[in-house]
C-alpha cells in the first residue's frame, strides 16, 4: 500500500504539469467518447424549433449550457456526440495507418529490391502528394460512405510508418537474436511478427501518438467541407461547418467545436513529443 | 569408420559489396561423420565462421556460395528456402559467438524457449513448457523453472549461453555448431560451457562443429582439427597427430607461437613473420608463401591442393609438408 503510494507521488513528481493538464484533458475527452451514451443530457438529432438559436447558459440563454442551433437541438449533446464520432473514426484510422505502413515496411526490408524500390517509390509518391487532394478525388468518384472515409483516413500518413518500419526492421534483421531464430527454422513471418516488432513496437507506438491528432484534423476538415461524416450523424468538423453560417451573429456555434479540436490535438501532440522523449533512446534531450 | 554425415567440398564464399567483390572463402573442403567431434581453427577473418554460416545459407543475400554442401546425401545449396528451412534447428543448429545479443532482448527465456519447442513439434504449451524445462535442465541451469520468466540481460553470459544451446537442442539436431561459444565469456564459464558441449555430443551422439582460434580448446575438445588460413584449409588433422607432427608450416608456425607447460622457460616465443593478406590482395601462387621460410620457386606459381600425408587422415596442402 505505502509502496503504491509512493509510485502515484513519484509519477506525479516525474510528470511537469503542462503534460500532467494535458494527459487529464485526453482521459477526459475519452471518457466522454467511451460513456457519451449516458452523459448526453438530451438526443442530439431532436430538434425543437421553438427554441432556436439560444446561446450558451453562462450568456444568459435558458437552453442546457451551450445552448441550441438553428433547428434547436441541444448543443451540448451534440457536442458531445461529435467528440465520440470523430474519435472512433481517428482511431480506427491510425490503426488502419500503422497496420498498414508496419506491414509494408517489414516487407520491403524483407524482399529488397525491386519490392523495396517499387514500394519505397509509392512511399515517396505519397510524401510528394497532398493527402487532402488525394480524398478530395476518392470521395468525388466514389461518393461518400463512412467505410470509405475511415479507409481514406486510414492511408493517411501510413508512408511515415512504412519508412520508419522499413529502417527499423533493415537494421534488426542483423540483429544476432533474428539471425538466431532464422538459424533455428523459424519462418519470416515469425521472425517479424513475433521477435522484430516487440523490439521497434516503443518507436511504433510513438509514431501512433503523433500521427492520432492529425487524424482528428484531417477527419475535421473533410467533415468541415462536407466530404466527411454526413448528417444526421455529426462531428467535430460537421459541427464547426454548421455553426460557420452563423458566425456573426452566433459565434459560439462554431468557435466551442473548434476550441474541443484545438486542445485536444494540442494536448495529443505535448503528450506525445513527452513519450517520444521518454520511449525513444536516440533522442538526446 | 563411421560414414560421413555432412561433407563440404570445394565451398566457396563471396561478397559483393558496392560493385567489389570480396572473396572471403577461397576453397574449404571438410566433413564431419556421426557422433564426431570436429574443430575448424584459424585466425580472424580465416573464413570458419563464413563456412558454417554458408552450410545453414544463413549469410544473406551479398553473399554468394559456390561448391558443393551434401549432408545425408542431399545437396543443401540446391534446396528451396522451405527446404532448407526444415534442416535449419532440426537437423543443424548453430550458436553464436555472443550469446547476449542473440537472445530477444524484449521477451522473457521462457516464452523464446517454448517458441522454439513448438516450432519444431506440435506440443501443446504445457507439454513445451515441460520439455523448456527439462532442456534447461540437460544444460545445467539451476532453478530452471524460475529462469523460464527471466528476460536475458537478467541472466549472465554463461548462462546465456546455456539457453541458447538449450535452443539449439530444442529441435533434436544431429549436429550442432559452435561458432566461438566461448570467446565472450570469462574462462572458467568457458570451461563449463565446453564441458557441457562434449557431454551433450557423448550423452545425444550429436555430432559436433566448434569453430575457435584457441588451440587450447581445439586439444582438449576435438576429435579431428581442420586448420584454415585465408579461406583455405591448409592442414586436416586427428586431434593427436596435428599436435605431435604438424606438417604444414602455418601450423608449425601457430605452435610455436604458444608456450607449452612442459617448455624451458627460457625459450623465446616465435611469432609467424608478416600479417596475413587481406582477401582482396592475395598473394600469387601458395597464400602463405609471402610469410613461409620453407617457399622455393613452385610455391610462388602454384596453390597447393590438400592432399594425404600417408596416413589416410593426415592432409596439408603444402608443396613441402614436413611428414
Amino acid at each position: 500500500m505505502l509502496k503504491q503510494k509512493n509510485a502515484v507521488k513519484e509519477f506525479f513528481r516525474k510528470v511537469p504539469p503542462l503534460i500532467f493538464i494535458a494527459i487529464v484533458w485526453i482521459i477526459a475527452v475519452f471518457l466522454i467518447a467511451i460513456f457519451h451514451k449516458f452523459i448526453m443530457p438530451q438526443d442530439p438529432v431532436a430538434t425543437d424549433l421553438v427554441n432556436r438559436l439560444a446561446p450558451p447558459s453562462f450568456m444568459g440563454g435558458d437552453q442546457g449550457f451551450f445552448g441550441t442551433d438553428a433547428l434547436g437541438r441541444d448543443t451540448l449533446s451534440r457536442l458531445i456526440r461529435s467528440i465520440y464520432t470523430s474519435l472512433t473514426v481517428a482511431f480506427i484510422g491510425s490503426i488502419i495507418t500503422a497496420v498498414l505502413g508496419t506491414i509494408v515496411g517489414f516487407i520491403a526490408a524483407h524482399f529488397k529490391g525491386i519490392v523495396d524500390e517499387i514500394l519505397m517509390t509509392l512511399v515517396d509518391f505519397q510524401y510528394a502528394m497532398p493527402f487532402m487532394i488525394m480524398a478530395l478525388l476518392v470521395l468525388a468518384f466514389f461518393g461518400n460512405n463512412i467505410i470509405l472515409f475511415v479507409i481514406l483516413l486510414g492511408i493517411q500518413g501510413w508512408m511515415r510508418f512504412a519508412r520508419l518500419a522499413r529502417g527499423m526492421a533493415l537494421s534488426a534483421q542483423e540483429d544476432g537474436y533474428a539471425v538466431a531464430v532464422k538459424q533455428l527454422g523459424a519462418t519470416p513471418f515469425r521472425i517479424y511478427a513475433r521477435h522484430i516488432f516487440p523490439n521497434v513496437s516503443n518507436i511504433i507506438i510513438v509514431q501512433f501518438t503523433l500521427n492520432f491528432p492529425q487524424k482528428i484534423i484531417v477527419e475535421t476538415s473533410l467533415s468541415f467541407i462536407g466530404l466527411g461524416i454526413q448528417p444526421p450523424e455529426t462531428s467535430l468538423g460537421s459541427m464547426m461547418a454548421y455553426g460557420r453560417g452563423y458566425l456573426m451573429s452566433q459565434w459560439w456555434m462554431a468557435v466551442i467545436p473548434g476550441i474541443v479540436i484545438f486542445l485536444t490535438t494540442l494536448a495529443m501532440s505535448i503528450v506525445g513529443d513527452w513519450v517520444r522523449d521518454n520511449l525513444d533512446p536516440t533522442v538526446v534531450k | 569408420m563411421n560414414s560421413d554425415l555432412l561433407t563440404v567440398s570445394n565451398l566457396g564464399v563471396d561478397f559483393l559489396t558496392g560493385g567489389r567483390t570480396i572473396n572471403a572463402v577461397q576453397k574449404v573442403d571438410f566433413s564431419v561423420r556421426e557422433k564426431e567431434v570436429v574443430g575448424l581453427v584459424g585466425e580472424s577473418g580465416c573464413g570458419k565462421s563464413v563456412s558454417c554460416m554458408a552450410i545453414l545459407r544463413i549469410l544473406g543475400e551479398t553473399a554468394k556460395t559456390t561448391g558443393s554442401i551434401r549432408y545425408k546425401g542431399t545437396e543443401l545449396l540446391d534446396l528451396s528456402e522451405s527446404g532448407i528451412r526444415k534442416i535449419r534447428g532440426k537437423e543443424i543448429a548453430m550458436i553464436f559467438q555472443d550469446p547476449v545479443t542473440s537472445l530477444n532482448p524484449v521477451k522473457k527465456i521462457g516464452s523464446q524457449l517454448i517458441e522454439i519447442i513448438q516450432l519444431h513439434s506440435r506440443l501443446s504449451s504445457d507439454s513445451a513448457r515441460k520439455k523448456a524445462v527439462s532442456l534447461l535442465e540437460q544444460v545445467g541451469i539451476a532453478n530452471p523453472a524460475d529462469r523460464l520468466k527471466d528476460y536475458p540481460h537478467q541472466l549472465s553470459g554463461g548462462l546465456c549461453q546455456r539457453v541458447m544451446i538449450a535452443m539449439a537442442l530444442a529441435g533434436d539436431p544431429n549436429i550442432l555448431i559452435a561458432d566461438e561459444p566461448t570467446t565472450a565469456l570469462d574462462v572458467t564459464v568457458q570451461a563449463q560451457i565446453l564441458s557441457l558441449l562434449k557431454r551433450l555430443n557423448r550423452e545425444r551422439g550429436m555430432a559436433t562443429i566448434l569453430i575457435t582460434h584457441d588451440l587450447g580448446v581445439i586439444a582438449e575438445n576435438v576429435e579431428r582439427v581442420f586448420v584454415l588460413y585465408a579461406g583455405l584449409v591448409v592442414e586436416e588433422a586427428p586431434v593427436d597427430v596435428l599436435f605431435k607432427k604438424p606438417a604444414h608450416p602455418y601450423t608449425q608456425g601457430l605452435l610455436k607461437s604458444l608456450p607449452r607447460m612442459t617448455d624451458d622457460k627460457e625459450r623465446p616465443l616465435v611469432p609467424i613473420e608478416g600479417v596475413v593478406p587481406s582477401p582482396e590482395n592475395r598473394p600469387s601462387g601458395c597464400c602463405f608463401q609471402p610469410r613461409c621460410s620453407r617457399s622455393t620457386e613452385i610455391c610462388l606459381k602454384k596453390q597447393p591442393l590438400l592432399e594425404s600425408l600417408g596416413s589416410g587422415d593426415h592432409k596439408a596442402a603444402c608443396f613441402h609438408a614436413e611428414i
